[in-house]
């Protein structure tokens, strides 16, 4: 079931009424709903997928109250091994055992020793990275008396699978979610407003932005052996906006869709490509995952304290990891290590944190030197982008080879009838509306604002992609 | 949403025709001597002017992308609602005869004429969706956003030109297979056709030659011997499949030929139909 599906609307119209209108003020049955609701969405996918929620939900809650009971800090921490052996195990077996077995054949094939390829047919779980690391959280925090574990199932389960924010995040700690199942929940109108505000703005950036950039994206990706220099950079832009487009919107849509049900979740995005540096495009981009890895494994391994050595070694264990968290691909891997080199000359020169603030809000038009900060920055994260979306490093590298050696002013008409640079215009109004509400979380704000839910809801049924249907990028991790 | 299908509506029905359907129901009361009919392999092989020029008669490539039997069938019958006549209708036929199915650009075009009865009969009978597409304002807009989106709308409403100049309707390939030219016919022919059986039962009645025919295929083609089997199931048939098997440079891939083959192709049909036909 997708945010951007007819099922789901019904389903949430149907949810939101018997929440709010049937177990009005009566908690515990909202709560029993939510469950049972997000049970329902997870299992639209695949039904088979709930015996695994099921079992790391259940898993936790009890190895959390284990270790609470334990004053024993060995046994505490043998329990906590124990929740990290199970999650990660899970990870390990349906995300990437394929991975390293097809990699342990290749490696001794490559030393002439043929071995047969014992890999399994195992299907994905949708969203399993973002809330086995949901639970991971819940377990350390717990270990760590950073939080009391819940003695609520129902509530710790509706946490684990929470629907909006269930199969592609943000990942949100237990310490923030959690204790907002045991408060008493009230219909905020002009709360419950700002959520739907934000699944409008969402939509737009899912339906219009980046589903009209993944038509152009896939093209030219897969044929780029045919295009010259400029569609090819064209074609990395239209991919940086579209994977943009596709996950900050699902967020937005994430959060706006808890906000109508009364919930808060995290901000996951905060205009990434208007930072400065990569540095603040971390501090901007899937907030809710690089802030659970400085917490939780950036932090631990001594963060940016300690030699330069140990420096080092942290930064590309951090950026490697996240770049595996996205899939079983030596592309993200490579993804993870590009980011790891752009942040590594900030940290060493200590300038990491210089961008800290926000662009200065009261100026239109940025400086010269912010905007070639910004392109510049930009234009880095486009080319890791290309080794993200690439089927392999080496056709990532042809790719931005080609984009110099082939470099012609020349703009290609692409075999689906469009012209390379027709969605730049949509680009820059969409770059447009976000500088000027960069301040924001959406930019339905101020008089003029109905004029611009008018606008972007006209957009939306006349720009939006509907015939060929994209899935959330994310949905994948 | 009214609003906005009524407006798209407006446009398009309004609007110089781009694309083949509105083509032909922009004329009325015509007569066309040659008419060929089929899928891509029609709309990127058949150069209407050269036709006219080497046989004198007037011509009209009416292929669409992915268009299988049904469609061609479709189109004779629009054709005939709107009177326009010919002389000989050429159709194309190849695997096409073990399929069925309908081509969805040719459905997108039909979207903005669906209140016409004709065309909301063929909708009706294979989309799923056609009381969507029919009663919900602006659905059938959204769905076929692609094809009648707002580039589209923005296009027709400047009175753009379209880039098939559709008097000839000859939608040209330039460039040439770079890869390995392989395609394959099925092994197998299947029994009976119903719809060419509807479309022969049509031809008869409204007394309307039909000839079917088979486009160039590339040398590399498996079981080209398909094409005998076709001739036995047809009575009016011309198996053009093989005249390219030593021109690899004709082709844009194995089953579609590019402009320099579409032209010589264009000729030789040309010459045929003149010697043959006339």
């Amino acid at each position: 079931m997708y945010f951007n599906s007819f099922t789901f609307a019904i389903f949430f119209t149907v949810v939101f009424f018997v929440y709010w209108f049937v177990l009005k003020r009566r908690i515990g049955l909202q709560n029993i709903f939510i469950l049972i609701a997000s049970y329902v969405f997870y299992g639209w996918w695949d039904w088979r997928f709930l015996g695994l929620i099921a079992f790391s939900t259940l898993v936790d809650f009890l190895l959390a109250l284990k270790i609470t009971q334990i004053k024993d800090r060995g046994k505490r921490k043998l329990f906590l091994i124990l929740s990290l052996l199970v999650n990660l195990g899970l990870l390990a077996v349906f995300k990437y055992y394929n991975f390293f077995i097809e990699n342990w054949i290749d490696v001794w094939a490559s030393l002439g020793v043929n071995m047969s390829k014992n890999t399994m047919n195992i299907i994905l779980p949708v969203g399993i990275s973002f809330y086995t690391f949901q639970t991971l959280s819940y377990t350390i925090d717990v270990y760590r008396n950073k939080m009391k574990p819940t003695k609520n199932l129902v509530n710790f389960a509706a946490y684990v699978a929470f629907f909006p924010q269930l199969v592609a995040g943000p990942i949100e700690r237990a310490s923030h979610l959690l204790p907002q199942f045991n408060k008493d929940r009230k219909f905020n109108y002009s709360y419950a407003k700002s959520g739907l505000y934000l699944i409008i703005w969402g939509l737009f950036q899912k339906v219009v932005i980046a589903d009209s950039c993944a038509i152009y994206v896939n093209d030219i990706f897969e044929n780029y052996e045919q295009y010259n220099g400029l569609t090819l950079a064209i074609g990395a832009i239209y991919f940086a906006f579209q994977i943009y487009g596709d996950f900050a919107g699902y967020s937005n849509i994430a959060i706006g869709t808890a906000r109508l049900l009364g919930f808060d979740l995290m901000r996951n995005f905060n205009y990434p490509y208007f930072a400065r540096d990569i540095a603040e495009f971390w501090r901007r981009w899937h907030i809710s995952l690089s802030t659970w890895f400085r917490d939780y494994l950036y932090i631990p391994l001594g963060g940016s304290r300690g030699s330069i050595a140990m420096k080092v070694r942290n930064v590309f264990v951090i950026f490697i990891v996240s770049g595996f968290w996205h899939g079983a691909n030596w592309t993200f891997l490579a993804w993870g290590a590009i980011h790891a080199l752009l942040f590594l000359p900030l940290l060493l020169a200590n300038r990491n944190r210089k961008n800290m603030e926000n662009i200065k809000l009261d100026r239109l038009i940025p400086s010269l030197k912010e905007f070639y900060q910004i392109t510049f920055t930009f234009m880095l994260v486009t080319c890791a982008w290309v080794f993200f979306r690439a089927d392999s490093i080496t056709i990532a590298m042809d790719y931005l080879k080609y984009i110099f050696i082939r470099f012609k002013l020349k703009i290609e008409y692409l075999p689906f009838e469009r012209y390379s640079v027709e969605m730049l215009g949509l680009i820059i109004l969409f770059i447009s509306i976000e500088w000027i509400h960069r301040n924001f979380e959406h930019p339905f704000v101020g008089k003029l604002r109905w004029l611009k839910i008018i606008f972007v809801l006209l957009m939306l049924l006349t720009l939006g992609v509907y015939s060929d249907y994209q899935e959330f990028i994310y949905f994948q991790f | 949403m009214y609003a906005l299908d009524f407006l798209y509506t407006f446009i398009y029905k309004h609007s110089i025709p781009r694309n083949k359907v509105s083509y032909i129901l922009s004329q009325k009361m015509k007569n066309i001597d040659y008419i060929f009919l089929g899928s891509s392999r029609v709309d990127n092989f058949i150069d209407s002017e050269i036709i006219k020029n080497v046989t004198g008669k007037s011509a009209l490539n009416l292929g669409f992308q992915a268009a299988k039997l049904d469609d061609y069938y479709f189109i004779l019958r629009l054709l005939q609602e709107q009177k326009i006549t010919s002389r000989i209708v050429f159709i194309q036929i190849d695997y096409v005869y073990n399929l069925d199915g309908t081509s969805e650009i040719l459905k997108s075009s039909l979207m903005p004429y669906i209140y016409d009865d004709l065309i909301a009969s063929y909708i009706k009978k294979r989309d799923k969706d056609f009381i969507k597409l029919k009663y919900l304002p602006f659905y059938r807009y959204m769905v076929y956003d692609y094809k009648l989106g707002f580039r589209e709308l923005f296009n027709s409403f400047i009175q753009k030109k379209p880039r098939v100049n559709l008097a000839n309707g000859y939608n040209p390939k330039y460039e040439t297979a770079v890869e390995a030219l392989k395609s394959s016919f099925p092994a197998q022919i299947i029994n009976e056709n119903r719809t060419i059986t509807q479309i022969n039962y049509f031809a008869e009645k409204n007394d309307i030659q039909i000839i079917y025919f088979t486009s160039p295929m590339c040398a590399n083609t498996k079981n080209l011997d398909y094409t005998s089997k076709l001739s036995s199931k047809l009575s009016q048939y011309l198996d053009f499949s093989q005249i390219f098997i030593d021109h690899d440079e004709y082709f844009f891939n194995c089953s579609h030929i590019n402009d320099d083959g579409a032209k010589v192709f264009s000729e030789k049909f040309g010459d045929i139909i003149k010697n043959k036909y006339q």
